[in-house]
């Protein structure tokens, strides 16, 4: 099944999807990307330029938030899901979704892994749950600093870990997207390594990553593909060596030479 | 620049004082008030001889004979309050979840200023609806069986309406205090809003919502006036049943004092009466506490 690098299969594309808040202000103008199975695609951008909006166009995140509209079409698995009729609820149990700050439920962690597998009836026994547990938290590279204290609650982890146990709970759902809305900007450098180290493994099972981040560095060790936003507009993308070494978009260009001063 | 009165330095002083003064006024009123109450309440033991385990244990509560057995009001008082609380919690739990999951705009603009309505009014006029309305209901849906319609059901339903404003808002809040970042995780993993309500946002609120419940129980513990005008106040032995008339630790409280002489044996067991509800509600206070400290422990 997991597609080997060159012959990618496009798992999740977007044609001219604009975002509405409050009904008429604007905040996307139509963007069109795709995705392909098995890469990291960084959204990067200025504060307020549209990619979390963006991002959470791709989950239909954004109906949840009150007179907020989103046009366009999201194809996703060759299928518009963004219409009126579609079940989101099905649709996020295969597109999961990282937030800025690490959310662990309040219960344990095994719980916390468990919670969404349980709602949706796929635990059989305590066996398929054990290993489901294990499984999610060793592709999060969580499982060595927990094993031993499963039942503890979620709370009593650092920031990094918090954030690896949201991962390993958005894998459980065996997703075949995820969604990282700038998952480090809470966290320091060493856990920050970790979790960059987590989406590119779990980008090498075949999982499609997207990533929104602040820091271009990340996008550079993280992503194969780049996108920059500017003012609400997907302005230029590309492989992210050519974005970062041979920008076309004079926006771009002085964006990522802001970083050097 | 304005001219200082006096020098800074002094000024910081004077500050220090006053509000020092102000802290150990409270400080000094709680206090007198505890030593008072056990002082007068603990007299009806060692002065007086009423023995405390008896006190504690009888069944029969009649101070003109001298029988001294308040178990018949410490049952009556935490069946209203429970009854109470079993009525309010689902009510005000589920427009606490309408409110802040479903329709916050209406809840706030309309539904929260309502309810504090509720809130103030006096419980003297509770206990009025509370003869008219619910003493004739009971009547009418129990007949004979409910006598007069006074008893420890209409008790707990009156005091059910004045703690459910409390309740509510204090749910509401504790609701509203859940970052929304725990519902959009929720979200996130494909749970629809139920099961984000239910598994996550409650859960996550559970030590703000415990607190909401003590507190309503406590002011239902604590209130006299709307109860002894709805629950008979016969306070003489076990109640029977929920129909039956009854008297809590308060109503007895109120009642019995008009009859007591200062200094005298029943003077003093009706102040025993009220060093028990005081260690009562001190008992709630004090679980209050053990929750926030626990919640604020796991917010870590």
């Amino acid at each position: 099944m997991t597609p080997t690098a060159g012959e990618c299969s496009t798992l999740l594309y977007t044609k001219d999807v604009t975002v509405k808040y409050d009904y008429m202000h604007e905040a996307l103008h139509p963007t069109s990307l795709s995705f392909d199975a098995g890469t990291v695609t960084a959204l990067i951008g200025p504060s307020g330029c549209g990619k979390s909006t963006y991002l959470r166009c791709l989950n239909l995140m954004n109906r949840e938030i009150p007179r907020c509209v989103v046009e366009g079409e999201i194809h996703y698995h060759d299928h518009d899901v963004n219409t009126p009729d579609e079940n989101l609820f099905e649709l996020r149990k295969s597109i999961g979704m990282v937030f800025q700050q690490p959310t662990p439920f309040r219960k344990s962690i095994r719980e916390n892994i468990l919670f969404a597998p349980k709602r949706h009836g796929r635990i059989k026994n305590r066996a398929e749950a054990d290993e489901l547990v294990e499984t999610s938290l060793r592709q999060a590279a969580l499982w060595d600093e927990v094993k031993d204290k499963l039942n503890q609650s979620g709370f009593g982890l650092s920031g990094g870990q918090q954030q690896r146990l949201c991962i390993a709970r958005t894998l459980a759902m065996k997703p075949d997207v995820v969604l990282f809305d700038e998952p480090c900007s809470a966290l320091d450098p060493i856990s920050t390594y970790s979790i960059e180290e987590t989406i590119r493994s779990i980008a090498s099972t075949g999982i499609c990553c997207i990533i929104v981040t602040h820091n271009m560095e990340q996008a550079t060790r993280v992503s194969d593909r780049t996108a920059f936003f500017y003012v609400g507009n997907m302005v230029e993308t590309g492989t992210t060596k050519q974005i970062f070494s041979a920008p076309n978009d004079q926006r771009l260009a002085d964006y990522l030479s802001g970083r050097f001063g | 620049m304005a001219k200082r009165l006096m020098p800074k330095k002094q000024l910081e002083g004077v500050g220090l004082t006053l509000t020092g003064a102000c802290v150990l006024l409270v400080a000094l009123v709680v206090i007198t008030l505890i030593f008072m109450v056990a002082q007068q309440g603990l007299s009806a033991f060692f002065v007086d001889g009423i023995n405390f385990f008896s006190f504690i244990s009888g069944t029969s509560w009649v101070p003109s004979d001298g029988v001294y057995g308040a178990l018949p009001l410490i049952v009556t008082s935490f069946g209203v309050m429970l009854l109470a609380t079993l009525f309010t919690l689902p009510i005000a739990l589920g427009s606490a979840i309408f409110v802040v999951e479903v329709q916050p705009g209406f809840g706030r603009r309309v539904f929260q200023p309502l309810v504090e309505l509720l809130m103030g009014i006096p419980s003297v006029v509770y206990g009025l609806i509370g003869l008219t309305v619910v003493n004739a209901a009971m009547r009418a849906i129990f007949g004979d069986a409910a006598g007069t319609g006074a008893g420890i059901l209409s008790g707990g339903i009156v005091l059910a309406v004045m703690i459910l404003p409390t309740v509510t808002t204090l749910s509401i809040d504790g609701l509203a205090a859940v970052p929304n970042e725990y519902r959009e995780g929720s979200y996130a993993l494909g749970c629809t809003r139920w099961q984000t309500v239910w598994h996550v946002v409650l859960r996550s609120a559970m030590p703000s919502l415990m607190t909401a419940v003590i507190l309503g129980m406590t002011r239902a513990f604590g209130e006299a006036l709307a109860v002894q005008m709805v629950i008979g106040g016969v306070e003489k032995v076990m109640p029977a049943g929920l129909l039956s008339p009854a008297a809590t630790l308060t109503t007895a409280l109120t009642s019995g004092f008009s009859n007591a002489t200062t200094g005298s044996i029943q003077y003093h067991a009706l102040w025993a009466l009220g060093l028990l509800l005081m260690a009562m509600s001190l008992v709630f206070i004090l679980i209050i506490h053990v929750i926030g400290a626990k919640g604020a422990k796991n917010r870590d």
